[in-house]
């Protein structure tokens, strides 16, 4: 395991990817604490505003402020900046009232203009001393797309990991009895994922969210996204579990557990599969952005999750970045940006750790 | 004590003396004993797979079919209302007459036999159009792109895959495989969202996929509009897949270099251009081959997300379209016909790696 | 002498460090002889081997000494007279015929691609004949019919042979063949050790044969190598050897032979007690050294130089090593 650590500390890219993952899913945790305001919260006199934030200003100095803008052009969404007027953002300001993972109840922003903060008080939408902090921008309905980021990484994150659990859980089952008892038992579940992968995926996916009701609600449609997800990706993995399996099955040490008597199941799951933990972590890791960018794609076609949830699919939802809104409103592709060092990340880390683990690697040549 | 194994069993022998001719056939034409068995077994899957589609269909709630009742009604010169609203049981007397009611086996048994008998897929409920003529159009559409596309991804990953796999360990071999990682990584509906915007900006490319004009207008300057309309979407779905399918092949030569017999072949005295390009490269069509099974279902259906941004007229999305649209006809259609095509590539796949290798035609002695 | 190999050095480059392979190697091979060379794995013997004919891996590094066929080196040989000298004048036959063939290519297209290269002006007939010659020299069954059989449908042994016939496809006067039983039944085994025997006294044709069974050259070999570390210890005529070893590691490596009369029940196998040294860290001194009964302390000081006395052998302590050399318990 040190030797694990090392050799990983010692790739600057595991290092990179590693530490850009850790932040977004500690912000993905934190995220009624990071955000300014609520994914919801609207602000109807600041439709596509553009990012407001900057650092420093010839009338409050350094630090993180805000300048006000003002709308000159109500057809075309077209804002002028008002020379000298400037509000500071703080740090760890009192907002809007959340409830932390929808229990713990604060009102601690990470930062914000609303100091004091009243809502629905006559400063609220007015300006002043509550002008909004737009980092990334604003929306069609002036609902500031950091915020909306951030709380959208929660379903798209998470949908990685569930989704991959789903499906190598089944890879796993099917692949490992497959690969143990061989004969009939290995034949239907061959035939069974050979029929699940000639299932066109994409095509399948809209067949079936055309078919299945639209009046889901967001956390049901996210349960249902993330299975069929889940049953479109299952048989590449069982496939090479069923050979890991296969292969693995012949060592004397299962001999031994069989004749010690172990029940089978025990065996396949006990002693077989965590021999292979090691092509296991690297399909983990290699299969995450899979499913993110499914849910993307779904999101962006209009099928996947809609409002009021969020999700970065939905963020670049089609009928936001049409060409039009990218060419006057370029902020709105910012969640394309966390969507590509996402993946980015995890198929970096994937690719070393799958260096890592490949026995001939370490006794490679170094020409 | 020993049980008799089925095959000396009295049934057993009996089975045996009818497969024996398949068992000579499949001796003496080992390859065409393949093909047939693979194509058997296809015809077989896409049997279930329609049941299994007509099955899920039946699974959905009752709006959507009542929508579709509903739009045939207005059709229907009997059952028409001008005001659009009907009674439960006019809606219930149509839908028998539809055969809606009938259980879903039995409505799929119909739809085959008007698909195989009468080789009618049906109409659109949107367009009306005859869905034959409208998946048709589309379906060449779709082929066109995917095929030039694969074709150029194909013949040069080959080429830098071979050409990396020989400069193993060298700065510039770094460099490739960190950039083909980068691609393989980047999401491929952003690059397309990006390469739209690019065009729109710049001007320098069309922004739709599709030349504005029909065909018979023009043809030779629509083949010329053509080109220039697809480069674009061409370039981004070539950049998305290059960084996979070169990596895979160069990794896959580099396997191959390190087998045995290469040493031996070395050891014969024959040149590294030999060993190169008449051994390992041979040998890593097999597993290209392998792996890309699903390269000829992406020849149909691959090009789903670039159809919808770049508004190109291909099958994809029409798909698209006909969910959005709630066009039960159309989707149902669509999604056995690229069923059935997507299992005729695999099909051709598997029959061209039992070409390509003889372990797979002859087996074990 | 046909082929001399001088003090050679090899190691390898790779990610945990330099690999000290072959850390001086001498041997000698007159024609119409089969030399033997025996050592235990990881003793460097198949990379002395890969090594005649310039077969290492890019990582490979030759750090000193020479290996001459006729007199020339052959690290002044140009690409276009390595090509001809690969196959042309010495062939090598590997331990593991299965993984040994392009697995596409029918065994017939592997003959006719080795004669194609060394004798390009062939027709397809002769190609036919000659190839159908060399199966039938190496005793396999029905050749005429098998020459377009692929390699995944012959036996091992069979195999075997089929690579001996291709490696004469080219005419070599040299045929080294590196642990090419060691993968085989013991059966088969036999049946190629003849078939060696038998190529030496017809073709005149002289032979390197590696392996780690002591018992199995000393029945064909004229003359014995035996290497530890990636040193050769001693090499001379087999009788001598086998009869008189100079060196203490021979001495174990008799001893821990069953010969006929004992058995394990009535006493223990002798063994060598301890590890081979790690080849990442070669120690100075002798590379026998920890695990031999007669060490000294100035064997630990260097590598024991190459002395004459008797035939050739690296040990500092004289005379012949005897019985009395104690059977360890």
């Amino acid at each position: 395991m040190k030797k694990f650590l090392r050799r990983l500390a010692r790739r600057p890219v595991a290092g990179i990817s590693v530490t850009i993952l850790l932040i977004l899913y500690l912000s993905m945790a934190f995220a009624e604490f990071l955000a300014p305001y609520k994914p919801t919260t609207v602000f109807r006199d600041h439709a596509f505003h553009p990012p407001n934030i900057t650092f420093y200003s010839h009338t409050l100095g350094f630090g993180p402020q805000v300048q006000k803008r003002v709308l000159v052009d109500r057809l075309n969404w077209k804002y002028v900046r008002v020379r000298g007027e400037y509000v500071r953002v703080h740090l760890f300001v009192h907002g809007p009232e959340y409830k932390m993972w929808g229990v713990i109840p604060s009102d601690l922003h990470l930062f914000g203009t609303t100091q004091p903060y009243v809502e629905g008080s006559a400063g609220w939408d007015k300006g002043g001393r509550t002008y909004p902090v737009y980092l990334f921008g604003a929306d069609n309905l002036g609902r500031d797309l950091f915020s909306r980021i951030l709380y959208g990484s929660r379903i798209s994150l998470t949908i990685g990991f569930v989704g991959i659990a789903i499906s190598l859980t089944l890879a796993i089952i099917f692949g490992g009895l497959a690969g143990y008892y061989g004969g009939t038992v290995d034949w239907i579940i061959m035939r069974l994922s050979e029929f699940f992968i000639l299932i066109p995926g994409l095509y399948m996916i809209l067949f079936l969210r055309s078919v299945l009701s639209r009046d889901l609600d967001p956390g049901q449609s996210f349960m249902l996204i993330t299975v069929i997800l889940s049953f479109v990706g299952w048989p590449g993995s069982a496939r090479l579990v069923r050979g890991m399996v296969h292969s693995i099955k012949r060592e004397d040490f299962i001999t031994a557990a069989q004749l010690q008597g172990i029940p089978t199941l025990a065996i396949i799951f006990r002693q077989i599969i965590p021999q292979m933990s090691s092509i296991l972590i690297v399909s983990i890791t290699l299969g995450i952005p899979g499913f993110i960018l499914g849910e993307t794609v779904l999101s962006y076609l209009g099928l996947g999750i809609v409002d009021p949830a969020v999700s970065w699919g939905s963020l670049i939802n089609r009928e936001i970045t049409s060409l039009s809104n990218l060419r006057n409103f370029p902020w709105f592709l910012y969640p394309g940006l966390f969507l590509l060092i996402t993946t980015l990340s995890f198929n970096f880390l994937g690719d070393l750790l799958r260096d890592i683990f490949d026995p001939y690697f370490r006794d490679r040549k170094v020409t | 004590m020993r049980s008799i194994p089925f095959s000396e069993t009295p049934p057993g022998r009996a089975l045996r003396r009818f497969a024996r001719p398949v068992f000579l056939f499949k001796a003496k034409h080992p390859l065409s004993a393949f093909i047939v068995s693979r194509v058997t077994s296809m015809f077989a899957m896409l049997f279930v797979l329609g049941f299994a589609v007509f099955g899920l269909m039946s699974l959905s709630p009752g709006d959507i079919v009542d929508n579709y009742v509903r739009s045939q009604m207005l059709n229907s010169a009997e059952f028409r209302q001008n005001d659009n609203v009907y009674s439960e049981d006019a809606i219930a007397e149509f839908k028998a007459r539809l055969g809606l009611d009938d259980p879903f086996y039995v409505q799929y048994f119909h739809w085959l036999h008007q698909v195989l008998v009468e080789h009618d897929l049906g109409r659109s409920l949107i367009s009306r159009a005859p869905i034959l003529f409208l998946i048709r159009d589309r379906m060449v559409n779709s082929l066109i792109l995917n095929l030039i596309s694969l074709v150029f991804l194909t013949v040069i990953s080959f080429a830098l895959g071979i050409y990396f796999s020989s400069k193993v360990g060298t700065r510039v071999d770094y460099a490739a495989t960190f950039i083909a990682l980068f691609l393989h990584a980047f999401p491929g509906i952003l690059l397309l969202i990006l390469l739209q915007l690019f065009a729109a900006v710049s001007g320098w490319f069309p922004i739709t996929a599709y030349p504005g004009f029909p065909a018979s207008e023009a043809p030779g300057k629509f083949a010329f509009s053509y080109l220039y309309h697809i480069a674009l979407p061409l370039i981004g779905a070539f950049l998305s897949g290059i960084g996979g399918t070169m990596r895979m092949i160069r990794a896959t030569m580099l396997d191959q270099l390190g087998q045995p017999y290469i040493t031996s072949l070395r050891a014969r005295g024959i040149s590294e251009r030999r060993i190169y390009f008449a051994h390992a490269f041979r040998n890593t069509l097999n597993p290209f081959i392998t792996s890309s099974a699903n390269l000829f279902a992406s020849l149909f259906s691959g090009s789903l997300i670039l159809e919808i941004v770049f508004s190109y007229p291909g099958i994809g999305r029409l798909m698209y379209e006909a969910v959005r649209q709630e066009d039960i006809n159309l989707v149902l259609a669509n999604i056995m016909f690229i069923s059935f095509l997507i299992l005729l590539g695999m099909v051709v796949a598997d029959i061209l790696l039992a070409v390509v290798d003889p372990r797979i035609r002859y087996g074990r002695k | 002498m046909l082929l001399e190999i001088e003090d050679l050095h090899i190691s390898f480059a790779t990610e945990r460090g330099r690999l000290y392979a072959v850390r001086g190697a001498d041997m000698v091979l007159e024609e119409g002889e089969i030399l033997g060379i025996v050592g235990e794995s990881g003793s460097g013997k198949s990379v002395t081997a890969h090594s005649i004919l310039r077969l290492l891996p890019s990582n490979g590094i030759y750090s000193g000494g020479d290996i001459r066929y006729n007199d020339r080196s052959i690290f002044s040989l140009s690409t276009q007279e390595l090509r001809k000298f690969r196959g042309g004048e010495i062939s090598i036959i590997f331990q593991e015929p299965g993984r040994s063939f392009d697995p596409i290519y029918s065994i017939g297209r592997t003959m006719a691609e080795t004669l194609l290269l060394h004798e390009p002006d062939l027709t397809e007939d002769e190609i036919r004949e000659r190839s159908v010659a060399l199966l039938q020299e190496t005793n396999v069954p029905h050749p005429a019919d098998r020459l377009s059989n692929f390699p995944h449908q012959f036996s091992g042994g069979l195999l075997q042979r089929i690579m001996i016939a291709v490696s004469l496809a080219s005419n070599p006067r040299v045929l080294i063949a590196d642990e090419p039983t060691t993968a085989l039944d013991v059966t088969i085994q036999a049946g190629i050790m003849d078939l060696l025997l038998r190529l030496k006294q017809e073709r005149n044709l002289s032979i390197v044969f590696i392996t780690h069974n002591l018992a199995l050259i000393s029945t064909i070999a004229d003359r014995i190598a035996v290497m530890y570390a990636g040193l050769v210890l001693e090499q001379g005529p087999t009788r001598e050897v086998l009869d008189a070893p100079r060196h203490p590691y021979t001495r174990a490596l008799l001893n821990s032979l069953l010969t006929f009369g004992h058995h394990y029940t009535t006493e223990r196998l002798s063994v060598i007690p301890g590890t081979v040294p790690d080849p990442y860290r070669p120690e100075p001194g002798c590379p026998f050294a920890p695990r031999c009964p007669l060490v000294t302390e100035e064997c630990r000081k260097a590598v024991p130089p190459l002395v004459q006395e008797g035939h050739p052998h690296r040990c500092i302590l004289p005379g012949v090593k005897g019985e009395d050399y104690a059977r360890v318990r």
